[in-house]
């Protein structure tokens, strides 16, 4: 049986992908263009919040140790947390990395200037970078470590948002090793292979409703100077080395708009798009394993932080109780359910589909790869939904930190002794249950999609969907089960 | 031959020098942007980009022999004839261009070539014209042929962007 776009060992050619509408923000609005194409955008955005990183940290070092009454983890592990995985990834896509204050000294430093553009002849560039500016190893060109960064930080969750001091040094180890990896590396290698964070903002980034991409290809095709990916005297070669020529997917561009400075025929643009649609080609094994334990995750901190498990709650908080055994068995759990069992379930449902679709055109890792973007739209809206309750219940501590952030008894904006006040808790299932309805659907319709490409025999492409979509719905009543009791 | 079969010849064959001078500064900028990564990706861009020019030459010396010297161009091409480029926008996020996917990338812009002047060539009932579009075929045929045997030498898989 012939497939539908003959693909080979995973590889779509971005012609043959099938594109949902898309709206050209630039077009529609063309002051818009001109705000991003100035040299000082990024900046406008990063330093104020360069400067709020900088507060949070001193609060961080010299507020007060209990987190609830220390604006770094209010701020820092609540609002944004509930920003970042609510509003800018669904509808900004990396937005976030635009504005992001951990590489600032690592660029500031790596490109000799702030604002201006240098040009030279850097390697692979047309801009003059200062430093060693060599190759990441290519056995590390991935995002496994990310994946193991993420799953180490959140292991030890329970002492990152509880105690300040943590927080301030993980963000400093992470300042100093951006900073020290731009000296020593090309670009944004930090952002690419090394931040925990950056790593599922690619994954989630696939959902968004924002992507950049070129308005032509055929420009891309005539285009002899691919000052997109090598820069130009009017924008940095692209730190997240990608090529918009040929880019289908928000994985990663950490929109810094570079691109729309440097490319001579005025050929990238900023889209508005569906949700959770248009891209929908998941590349990697680490990309799998990042979807898998990010799943695992929002299931685990949905057990131990909101779950009725006080025993379980007891291990992972080392912090307070300091079992280490129970936190052992905690934390080698929560590993072997992220990369061992669910990786394992997911894996049993793809054998089960090519047998049960009669499938022998295309291979298991094509189909394992291909179908593991059903976990991406669920994993984003399980993560929304346990992020909910924490916005709604504790929120309110958010508002009096902000008159009182380092806990020393101020009240700046007179509402430091706002009393902690739950935000209608008995809505919270009924907002929790769409969203995770939202994950399943936006995960079912994805790989259908992605089976329409690889099979051209409707029964066949049908069958091959069952065995994933009983995965994930299982994995949505377990969801609810925990959510709505 | 008449005034306006020769203009259309002398216009094809300038077009195919542009495309041919296009190509090869495509293939310098390839070979530049994977300075540092794999060598033998960097030496087979530089390569091609040798042979584009060589080709644009072997076009100038039909075209001298014919109407005279190759005036400079007033504009760039417009049409995507022979455009060779990158298939993977991620290839140097997770450095993985190798060789033969950069022989690919030649080979699938010479195809494009050859494919185009074929279908010119049945097409076209100026047999002045015709003739010149079956001589670009049987060039980029060649072209064709001598990637393909560089291809087979490299063992050829099946090209991937999986990892």
């Amino acid at each position: 049986m012939a497939t539908a776009t003959q693909t080979q060992q995973g590889f779509v050619p971005v012609e043959a992908l099938e594109k949902p509408w898309r709206f050209d923000l630039f077009r529609r609005w063309p002051w818009l263009k001109r705000l991003v194409r100035m040299r000082s955008f990024q900046y406008f955005l990063l330093l104020p919040n360069l400067f709020m990183f900088y507060l949070f940290l001193i609060a961080g070092l010299f507020g007060t140790p209990v987190g609830s009454s220390n604006i770094i983890i209010m701020y820092v592990w609540i609002l944004w947390w509930f920003v970042l995985i609510a509003v800018m990834m669904p509808f900004g896509s990396r937005i976030w990395c635009t504005m992001c204050p951990l590489p600032f000294f690592g660029d500031w430093l790596q490109r000799g200037a702030v604002i201006k553009v240098r040009s030279g002849k850097s390697p692979g560039t047309n801009n003059k970078f200062f430093g060693l500016h060599k190759r990441w190893p290519k056995k590390l060109s991935n995002i496994w470590l990310q994946n193991f960064g993420f799953l180490l930080l959140a292991t030890f969750s329970a002492l990152l948002v509880t105690r300040p001091i943590v927080s301030v040094i993980v963000f400093g180890i992470m300042i100093v090793v951006a900073t020290g990896l731009a000296l020593i590396y090309r670009l944004r290698t930090f952002c690419n292979y090394v931040c925990p964070i950056s790593g599922f903002l690619s994954l989630y980034a696939m959902t968004a409703t924002l992507e950049l991409r070129s308005t032509d290809k055929d420009e891309c095709l005539k285009c002899t100077t691919k000052s997109c990916i090598r820069g130009s005297e009017d924008g940095w070669a692209c730190p997240w080395n990608v090529y918009m020529g040929k880019l289908d997917r928000n994985n990663y561009c950490g929109l810094c708009f570079e691109c729309v400075k440097s490319c001579p025929n005025d050929n990238i643009s900023l889209f508005v798009r569906p949700f959770a649609t248009s891209d929908i080609v998941i590349r990697g094994y680490d990309e799998v394993w990042k979807a898998s334990i990010m799943l695992v995750l929002a299931f685990s901190y949905s057990v131990v932080l909101l779950g009725p498990y006080g025993q379980l709650k007891d291990w992972a908080n080392i912090s307070e109780v300091g079992n280490w055994g129970g936190f052992g068995l905690y934390a080698a759990g929560q590993a072997l359910l992220a990369l061992v069992v669910f990786p394992g379930l997911y894996y049993l449902s793809i054998r089960l589909a090519k047998w049960y679709a009669k499938i022998d055109n295309v291979s298991t890792k094509e189909l394992f790869l291909r179908y593991a973007y059903m976990l991406v739209p669920m994993g984003l809206l399980a993560w929304i939904a346990f992020s909910v309750p924490l916005i709604m219940v504790n929120g309110s501590y958010i508002i009096s930190v902000t008159s009182d952030p380092l806990g020393w008894g101020m009240d700046l904006f007179g509402t430091a002794h706002f009393p902690w006040t739950p935000f209608w808790p008995e809505w919270v299932p009924f907002i929790q249950v769409p969203i995770l309805l939202a994950g399943f659907y936006y995960g079912v319709r994805g790989i259908h999609k992605v089976g329409r490409q690889l099979f051209s025999d409707p029964v066949q492409l049908h069958r091959s969907l069952v065995p994933p979509t009983a995965l994930l719905l299982g994995v949505t009543l377990v969801f609810m089960k925990l959510f709505i009791g | 031959m008449s005034n306006s079969s020769g203009e259309n010849v002398r216009s094809t064959l300038l077009r195919g020098i542009q495309i041919e001078a296009r190509n090869a500064k495509v293939y310098d900028t390839f070979a530049q942007l994977f300075q540092g990564y794999d060598d033998s990706v960097t030496a087979i861009f530089c390569e091609m980009a040798d042979e584009e020019r060589q080709h644009g030459t072997d076009l100038e010396q039909r075209y001298r022999a014919r109407f005279g010297p190759v005036p400079v161009p007033a504009e760039e091409p417009k049409e995507v004839i022979e455009a060779p480029d990158l298939e993977d926008a991620e290839a140097l996020i997770f450095d993985s261009m190798t060789l033969e996917q950069a022989l690919e990338v030649g080979l699938k812009a010479e195809l494009m070539a050859r494919e185009f002047y074929q279908r010119e060539a049945g097409r076209i009932s100026d047999p002045d014209l015709q003739k010149l579009y079956q001589e670009l075929g049987e060039f980029e045929e060649d072209h064709v042929r001598r990637l393909e045997e560089k291809l087979a030498e490299k063992g050829h898989a099946p090209k991937s962007t999986a990892r």
